[in-house]
């Protein structure tokens, strides 16, 4: 996650610990999971799910630059389908990036 | 006696799917393609799923025939009987007949092989050798590793690194019926290496895991994806569910007042009620409730006091425990039916008010599903104790209302291979919630002029 830079690291690790059920993976997750979820940016569930816990929102709010904070709230459902088709695309960008560099690669064997 | 079990035999089992487009008031809406903005077509989809089950995707049908060989698999264990809680009845002491579709009956034990065996049937006859996918708790994942071998199909299972370590028995499982399931992010995939790359130590996602199974799918002509909910064929499928239970409910001469299942993506709930909401369009009093997990904390914080039983104010009021029928704030309230990964036919049935969402915190659904075991034996699966929960509520709500009620839900797993969840609850790890004492006092300012019981 793309942290504040103004937030010392002992606050923005403050509630990592604590465990929840987490209805997607069923079983039991961390916050420091949650945060962290979507690579550089939370899980989208986490507001829903740890509102009330504590004031997650106004934790991630002042932890997230906020370029990223805007990026992550604004992103609307999309429709899985959709979902699928923009994974489709990019594995098929994904392989032929490797096909390209495995060849490449065979280009400059002696 | 009356009986606990109301059984149908093999040659009653229904013959066909339900599809609900072809009842819906109003269409659900194309989904269009970021790339072109256009309406997606069929052959868009086809990297990763086959033409047959694509044209399921698409139909407008309202009866889709279920194949032979389809039939003969489901005959394993099903139709799954109908039962009674008779039991749980007595615990909630209420003018109440619970009835509940028992689909922790199957092979793997959820509701998930209703679709999984078709998907690997429709795939094998399109000439398809493998199938990938991703699971989380790993119930998808166990449900498509039954199914692949009973068509003869290879199968590889993408699960989420943190699962595949929480969770060996679904691991176990799904190699004892002979498929691969390896720990995402793996070295399979370029997605996979990407992220090793980065992160040595990542516990994975469900995004990192659908990226790999799609990029692995993509990049083998002989094989493709399977998607265990959410999209209009899976819901299809799981239709079974409520159309055996519309039957045995006319077996007893019965009727529900109320339909209940759990939404995570929605194919269960869509199992269990869509039969009975195209009830409801054609004009039969139903209603048909969708419950799903939020941390809302209504039941164990907020006083005994008169509210409405929802936030549009329509029900008479009701003497509960509440935070003010207001009180869930905007990102909670049917959060998950507003989420991605929620079915659109679901959500567009909540928008047309034939189906009411629900929400139930982690602590309440905990204490209704061990009640549960604790009265009617059976351990339910940690997602089918949410729709107990929602069980509870409408029995309550029965009571208060001096009214009796006909209640049928859908049982969708048991929770034999989830007992480190339950571990969870019965020591403690899952803590009750702190909300703030002054939100509590902000909430309940709604309903601070209502009557007091």
């Amino acid at each position: 996650m793309t942290a504040s830079p103004e937030m010392p690291d002992r606050e923005k690790t403050a509630h990592d610990q604590l465990v929840i059920r987490c209805p997607r993976l069923g079983g039991q997750v961390t916050f420091g999971y949650c945060r962290r979820e979507g690579g550089d940016l939370p899980c989208h569930r986490t507001i829903l799910c740890w509102q009330g816990r504590f004031p997650v929102e106004a934790f991630l709010k002042s932890m997230l630059r906020k370029e990223d904070w805007e990026r992550w709230k604004g992103e609307g459902p999309k429709a899985k389908v959709v979902t699928l088709l923009e994974l489709i695309e990019a594995a098929k960008v994904r392989l032929q990036g490797e096909d390209d560099m495995t060849r490449d690669h065979e280009g400059k064997e002696p | 006696m009356e009986p606990i079990k109301i059984l149908l035999d093999e040659s009653e089992m229904p013959r066909q799917w339900y599809n609900i487009q072809a009842d819906l008031p109003t269409p659900l809406k194309p989904p269009l393609h970021p790339g072109t903005g256009k309406p997606i077509a069929p052959e868009d989809l086809a990297p990763v799923f086959p033409m047959n089950l694509i044209e399921q995707e698409v139909s407008s049908d309202r009866w889709i025939d279920i194949p032979e060989p389809v039939l003969e698999k489901y005959c394993l264990w099903r139709p799954s009987p109908l039962c009674r809680a008779k039991e749980f009845e007595k615990l909630l002491d209420a003018p109440v007949k619970i009835f509940y579709k028992n689909e922790g009956y199957s092979p793997p034990g959820s509701h998930k092989p209703n679709t999984a065996v078709p998907q690997a049937y429709y795939n094998k006859v399109f000439g398809i050798k493998r199938l990938a996918t991703e699971t989380g708790a790993g119930q998808w994942g166990s449900a498509l590793s039954m199914a692949c071998r009973m068509f003869g199909l290879q199968c590889r299972v993408f699960m989420v690194k943190v699962s595949f370590e929480q969770k060996p028995y679904r691991r176990l499982m799904m190699m004892t019926w002979g498929a691969e399931c390896i720990a995402s992010p793996s070295d399979k995939t370029a997605a996979g290496r990407k992220i090793l790359a980065d992160f040595p130590d990542s516990p994975g996602s469900l995004g990192i895991a659908i990226s790999e199974a799609i990029e692995d799918a993509v990049g083998d002509p002989l094989a493709r994806y399977s998607l265990g909910s959410v999209l209009n064929h899976v819901l299809l499928h799981q239709t079974i569910i409520g159309l055996e239970a519309h039957q045995q409910m006319a077996k007893i001469g019965l009727y529900p007042d109320v339909v209940l299942g759990c939404a995570g993506g929605g194919s269960n709930f869509a199992g269990i009620s869509l039969p009975f909401v195209r009830d409801k369009i054609h004009g039969r009093k139903v209603t048909v409730v969708a419950a799903e997990p939020t941390s809302c904390p209504t039941l164990t914080r907020g006083p005994f006091a008169y509210d409405f039983g929802d936030t549009a104010m329509t029900t008479p009021l009701l003497p509960m425990y509440t935070l003010g029928h207001d009180f869930i704030p905007e990102p909670i309230h049917a959060g998950g039916l507003r989420y991605h990964g929620m079915a659109p036919v679901v959500s567009h049935l909540v928008k047309e008010g034939l189906v009411e969402a629900r929400a139930y915190d982690q602590i309440e659904t905990f204490t209704a599903g061990v009640n549960w075991a604790r009265t009617e034996g059976f351990i339910p699966a940690p997602e089918t104790n949410h729709v107990i929960a929602a069980v509870v509520q409408e029995a309550l709500r029965a009571k208060e209302e001096g009214r009796e009620k006909v209640i049928l839900f859908s049982w969708s797993g048991h929770g034999l291979v989830d007992l480190a969840a339950y571990d969870a609850f019965l020591s403690g790890q899952l803590t009750p919630y702190k909300l703030p004492e002054e939100e509590i006092k902000r909430a309940l300012e709604s309903i601070a002029n209502f009557p007091k019981p």
